[in-house]
């Protein structure tokens, strides 16, 4: 077997490594609460969060939180990327309208939606519309933008070719431009999953009777720091489950780009 | 020349350190951190500071308005930024379930000092606790002293708190809430409880603002909110806690010998509000004011109980009352 | 296949095309005055300098672009917009990276409404026709530059168009592989007897390929000289280079096209990009 580059890297051995480096930091962190030299009342430790995670699981009770957390997520996250796509799209197309719009669409994005989201709770209520309204407001400009931007930078003798061979604009939409957005848009898929999530989590934190977010808070409530750690390690791995989703998808939709990638 | 100029700097110096009034003198810093100070069960601490009484003590008392309701306050006591905090003894009780200890030193009130309003609109369908099932229910904060309570009305009334869903929405924010049907029914803390039924936007369920109303719905004597402190505050500083909880005991004399409105007048306008409206309320909760700021360990007990049948006490876990408060300070003050 | 001679003339009339450089706050006249005709079915050659509007000839003859002064016909009809029956072969490559060999080829017959089932074999013959049976599930990035081009050939041929423009098609090609692309081209285009109008800068392809060579001059663009290329055919590339006319042609040739591209040249280095 050829060797790729100067530096022959062996993925067997990075791995080992990560599982040294895991092992190491959390026998610190059992043996320091547990000898006190770090307060467990703010820490916990690795073992009580195994329990709690555990005991989770067993009893069912983490799944209901995850799962509506997963549902406002998922919801609208794929209504902020249609949202996204659809003007971004349409920017792209008419860019007249790009121009009236940008400064508005500037200023939107910049504004914190975090902070915005009592707002959103006064508005839509304490239910799933509010939850749902956070996300799209996070995933939808994230997503308009890689849109615009992909569209914009089409080859133009693609476009020019198109255009030659015949193509209607309904085909260029089909054949030319969605394909070639494509690659930016799955690009800022994966980093508006994330955002997502967190404004699933954050609106339930502020408000809810159920969710990932929820849980934190009334764990947070109760001085009950093992409750939510245990709670951002699940999150942590519902977010690493739908990145390797997404990036598995992504390697899908990715069959036409020359290797290495 | 000289001896001349020292003699009378000297002479000054003795008067400024001598002659100052003992509050300039000896103001020493305190902070305590309340959530949400408009709210009546907090008066005590609110009119000790507006009255000057903390400043005859010679404390220079800093109040810190937290947003995220009672659970942050206590928070920000456990984590250090705040010297005191006014909170529900709940607080106490659930740090101390996580192995941390919280004292009370002064009883601020004696009852939870809270209704269960359901919005006007479902004035037909709901009328006992049971037909909550199913609904939003609003309390100010999750694992605050409205969540707990309202979790063991439940439970007393045959109802799984995970049969209701249970909602923080807010102290002062709770009235609209209801107003908009985010929740059908909410814990309201005074002033918002006496504005919003007077105004019939919604009935009372349950009214625990009356000792007959309270006894009644939770079968005896519950204690409210305290003033709260670390035993390192009180280890390092007992003189301090002392001298606060002298103040306290004055504003609860006051308080108990007085009427609404002189209560409106000894308050800031912001806290206030309308007066009349805040007279009205003070009338209605006057009855929770211990007079002799003592914390009642029968009601720190029930507290225990009520926390253990909504489960944010373990089962197994045994907590003695005696352990989560101190009325040494409060006999001091009163010269017992 | 024979066709009627006469379709696929093209006819350029004063033609001139100008730009605004808004940033440099001035017009650029690229081409200036262009007048020549295309007969049907002949193979024609624009060769000139760097910059002497040849591609921008090409695009405008296609449609992509307005004239600004002046008129373009095919057969009598003046251009108005890209016209259904002209294929046009870029520099670079313009094929589809997310589409496989056969789903390129395809492509212009899926636009122009054709059913499936009448593109296929049409797909199959073009497909074969390049040689690149075998291929067609292959996508652009696993192929050759050599392979990539004559896919763009085969998307273009596959419709049939009367009149094939090519914009320097086979310069990114190393030289044997654009040896044999020429020779397919001169196998395809003897077959089907197409309109073909070639810009390059090679003025030994543009001999090798063409029935006459368009000079230009340095910009702005203007029709230096027409010269008729006398050439036996068929040719094959290779070889027609030591034919004993082919020699004089060049030379005669080379030395209008000399002084042009010196021209440029000269307005390059001091930096006077016409």
């Amino acid at each position: 077997m050829a060797t790729s580059g100067p530096e022959k890297v062996s993925w067997v051995r990075i791995r080992l490594w990560r599982a040294v480096l895991l092992g190491a930091f959390l026998l610190l962190w059992e043996m320091a609460t547990r000898r006190g030299w770090v307060d467990p009342f703010f820490v916990s430790l690795p073992t009580v969060l195994a329990a709690q995670i555990f005991d989770w699981i067993r009893t069912g009770f983490i799944l209901r939180h995850l799962f509506v957390t997963m549902q406002e997520t998922i919801l609208g996250f794929l209504l902020g990327t249609l949202l996204g796509v659809a003007v971004g799209f349409t920017f792209a197309r008419w860019q007249t309208l790009a121009h009236i719009f940008d400064p508005l669409m500037v200023a939107l994005n910049a504004m914190p939606r975090v902070v915005l989201a009592p707002l959103f709770i006064l508005w839509f209520g304490l239910g799933l519309l509010s939850k749902v309204v956070m996300v799209v407001s996070l995933v939808f400009f994230v997503v308009f933008f890689s849109t615009y931007t992909g569209i914009r930078e089409v080859d133009r003798d693609l476009v020019n070719n198109a255009r030659i061979l015949g193509a209607h604009p309904r085909h260029m939409i089909r054949h030319v431009l969605l394909p070639s957005a494509l690659t930016w848009i799955f690009a800022s898929l994966r980093t508006s999953v994330g955002f997502a999530l967190i404004g699933a989590v954050v609106g339930e934190y502020l408000g809810s009777h159920e969710g990932m977010g929820y849980v934190i808070s009334y764990a947070e409530s109760m001085f009950n720091a093992t409750g939510v750690l245990a709670g951002l390690l699940v999150l942590m791995a519902a977010v690493i489950a739908i990145d390797v989703a997404l990036k598995r998808l992504d390697a899908r939709f990715s069959y036409w780009k020359p290797f290495p990638k | 020349m000289l001896l001349r100029r020292i003699v009378v700097v000297g002479v000054l110096l003795a008067i400024v350190v001598f002659g100052a009034p003992p509050a300039i003198r000896a103001a020493e810093k305190v902070t305590v951190g309340i959530g949400g100070v408009g709210l009546m069960v907090y008066l005590p601490t609110v009119l000790a500071k507006s009255k000057g009484y903390f400043a005859e003590e010679g404390l220079d008392v800093e109040i810190l308005d937290i947003k995220g309701g009672g659970s942050q306050a206590a928070s920000a006591l456990i984590g250090g930024s705040v010297d005191f905090s006014a909170n529900a003894i709940d607080h106490a009780i659930k740090a101390k379930v996580q192995k941390k200890d919280l004292v009370a030193v002064h009883s601020h009130v004696r009852f939870p000092v809270m209704g269960l309003v359901v919005a006007s609109k479902y004035k037909g369908e709901i009328k006992s606790l049971a037909d909550l099932k199913g609904r939003p229910v609003g309390v100010t904060s999750p694992g605050s002293q409205t969540h707990m309570v309202l979790g063991y009305l439940l439970v007393k009334n045959g109802v799984k708190p995970d049969e209701v869903k249970i909602i923080g929405a807010g102290g002062n924010t709770m009235p609209l809430a209801i107003e908009k049907d985010s929740v059908h029914a909410g814990m309201m803390v005074d002033p918002f409880f006496t504005v919003f039924t007077k105004q019939g936007k919604g009935f009372v369920l349950v009214d625990m603002f009356t000792a007959k109303g309270a006894l009644e719905a939770m079968g005896g004597e519950v204690q409210g909110t305290t003033l709260l402190t670390r035993p390192d505050v009180i280890a390092k500083r007992p003189a301090t806690v002392q001298k606060m909880v002298n103040a306290l005991v004055r504003a609860n004399k006051l308080i108990t010998s007085s009427s609404g409105e002189e209560m409106a007048r000894s308050l800031p306008a912001e806290l206030a509000g309308d007066p009349k409206l805040y007279a009205e309320s003070f009338e209605h909760a006057r009855e929770a004011f211990p007079p002799d700021s003592l914390v009642g360990r029968e009601g720190v007990a029930r507290v225990i109980e009520t926390m253990r049948v909504f489960e944010a006490v373990p089962a197994g876990m045994k907590i003695e009352p005696e352990s989560v408060f101190d009325n040494r300070y409060v006999l001091k003050a009163l010269g017992r | 296949m024979t066709r009627d001679d006469r379709r696929g003339r093209i006819t350029l009339e004063r033609v001139t095309q100008r730009f605004a450089l808004p940033r440099e706050g001035r017009e650029f006249t690229a081409v200036q005055d262009v007048s020549f005709d295309v007969g049907g079915g002949e193979f024609v050659s624009i060769v000139g300098p760097s910059g002497c509007g040849k591609s921008t000839l090409l695009s405008l003859v296609a449609g992509l672009a307005p004239v600004t002064e002046g008129r373009i016909s095919l057969d009598g009809q003046p251009v108005e917009g890209v016209n259904p029956r002209l294929g046009f072969v870029f520099q670079r490559d313009a094929i589809f990276p997310w589409k496989t060999v056969a789903q390129n080829v395809g492509l212009p017959l899926l636009f122009r409404g054709v059913d499936a089932d009448s593109a296929r074999p049409r797909v199959a013959e073009w497909i074969a026709r390049i040689g690149l049976t075998g291929f067609e599930g292959y996508h652009p990035h696993q192929l050759s530059g050599g392979m990539r081009k004559r896919v763009a050939l085969a998307m273009t041929m596959v419709y049939d168009p009367e009149i094939v423009l090519m914009d320097e098609p086979f310069g990114a090609l190393d030289v044997q592989t654009r040896n044999l692309m020429e020779n397919d081209l001169l196998e395809i285009w003897a077959q089907l007897r197409r309109t073909v109008v070639f810009v390059t800068h090679d003025l030994e392809e543009a001999i090798a390929l063409s029935d006459r060579i368009v000079v230009m001059s340095a910009s702005p663009g203007r029709v230096k000289a027409v010269y008729p290329i006398t050439l036996p055919r068929p040719r094959s590339v290779t070889e027609i280079r030591f034919h004993p006319d082919f020699g004089r042609l060049y030379e005669t040739i080379w030395k209008d096209l000399k002084d042009e591209v010196r021209i440029g040249y000269e307005r390059t280095r001091k930096g006077l990009v016409g």
